[in-house]
């Protein structure tokens, strides 16, 4: 399921890990790599995350 | 979200949202406004709007939102999907903004029954058995008529044995969850209002914060023991309870134009941030176009059984 629709979802779009569920994430969830902005252009030039969130 | 990646899930996107997810119409200029895909003309709702969306337009299994006064549950209703709010606790905050929250939940979104049913395995909570019949069903109206019967009509319908239920406790529930959010969001944002880039809606709310008292924060407080154990009292006569997820039809995108008018869509989900109880958001039909969305809640940590419940009723509204 690697198409995506004109959902106009997203802020970032990449693939980490495999496997036979896709999902995405509220960008208020820290993903290593990435920066968590919520939304919000305050936070625009936060840095990337180091760690990801944990269950 | 390591446990889900080293359980066969993959991880597509970061996906948009309600400004610091402080607002329920999930329109956001600066991050994007997600197309509500089955009701092209209504908000998404917010806050967590991107992952709602992403779901509703298949492009994904699932997502992951926050929930602290029903961002799950509305946009879930708005889209037409389902929204999970579990036990608040059950999954790890651990990396979410903002980082302390006496309300806030991970949740999850799907299309499908089935695949919340796995993801929660696949997250080490114990799924529960298929449901051969629904439990008997506490009955709360407490959203517009025509919202009330036909949630009514369809649990009717799937045989559930229904008990009416009053419970005017929702709206002091829903106000100390207000005011609970309002100093929370304070404490963790106000920071932010230094910096350039908050719109003025968000920073208006946000420093309505700054004036919550002690005297208001103890008796949301009350409030939250008070109405928690209300709750339980209902939940051992019957094992789940039915209400509205909105109290009225998903606003069009024109219509939520005054965010602060839109606040009060959030009256039948934010009480249950406030108990803790899980709480899920299952589509089950229309009204003027429009979609309809009945939320079922359960006791602390029965989280599987709202997912079993929400499977028996959408095999049966095929």
């Amino acid at each position: 399921m690697n198409h995506f629709s004109n959902s106009n979802a997203y802020v970032e779009k990449f693939a980490l890990g495999q496997g036979d569920l896709h999902f995405a994430v509220k960008d208020t969830l820290d993903v290593a790599g990435y920066a968590t902005q919520a939304g919000c252009r305050a936070l625009a030039s936060a840095s990337p995350a180091s760690t990801m969130h944990r269950w | 979200m390591n446990t889900l990646l080293n359980q066969h899930c993959v991880l597509l996107g970061k996906t948009t949202l309600h400004e610091l997810a402080f607002g329920v119409t999930g329109i956001n200029p600066w991050s994007g406004t997600p197309l509500n895909s089955q009701y092209p003309a209504l908000i998404p709702g917010g806050s967590s709007s991107g992952s709602a969306a992403a779901v509703a337009a298949g492009d994904v299994d699932f997502s992951i939102g926050t929930d602290t006064g029903g961002s799950v549950r509305l946009p879930a209703a708005c889209c037409g999907i389902l929204g999970l709010k579990p036990t608040y606790g059950l999954l790890s905050r651990q990396g979410v903004m903002p980082a302390q929250s006496s309300l806030d939940c991970v949740g999850l979104f799907a299309r499908k029954a089935g695949v919340l049913r796995q993801v929660l395995s696949r997250l080490a909570i114990q799924p529960g058995n298929r449901l051969l019949t629904l439990p008997a069903i506490g009955v709360i109206s407490a959203a517009a008529p025509s919202i009330d019967a036909l949630i009514h009509q369809v649990l009717e319908q799937a045989g559930a044995a229904l008990h009416p239920v009053l419970l005017p406790e929702l709206d002091e529930a829903y106000l100390a969850g207000m005011t609970l959010i309002s100093h929370e969001n304070w404490q963790a944002f106000h920071p932010l209002l230094a910096l350039d880039g908050i719109s003025d809606d968000v920073a208006t709310r946000l420093r309505a914060g700054e004036t919550v008292s002690a005297a208001a924060l103890a008796q949301a407080e009350r409030v939250r023991q008070s109405f928690s154990a209300r709750l339980d009292t209902l939940l051992e006569r019957t094992p789940l309870l039915a209400l509205a997820t909105l109290p009225k039809l998903p606003p069009t995108l024109g219509e939520a134009r005054d965010p602060l008018s839109m606040v009060s869509l959030t009256k039948l989900v934010r009480p249950f941030n406030l108990s803790g109880h899980p709480a899920i958001s299952i589509p089950i039909g229309e009204i003027d176009g429009r979609p309809v969305a009945l939320q079922l809640v359960a006791n602390k940590g029965l989280d599987p059984l709202l997912v079993d419940a929400a499977e028996y009723l959408l095999a049966r509204l095929r």
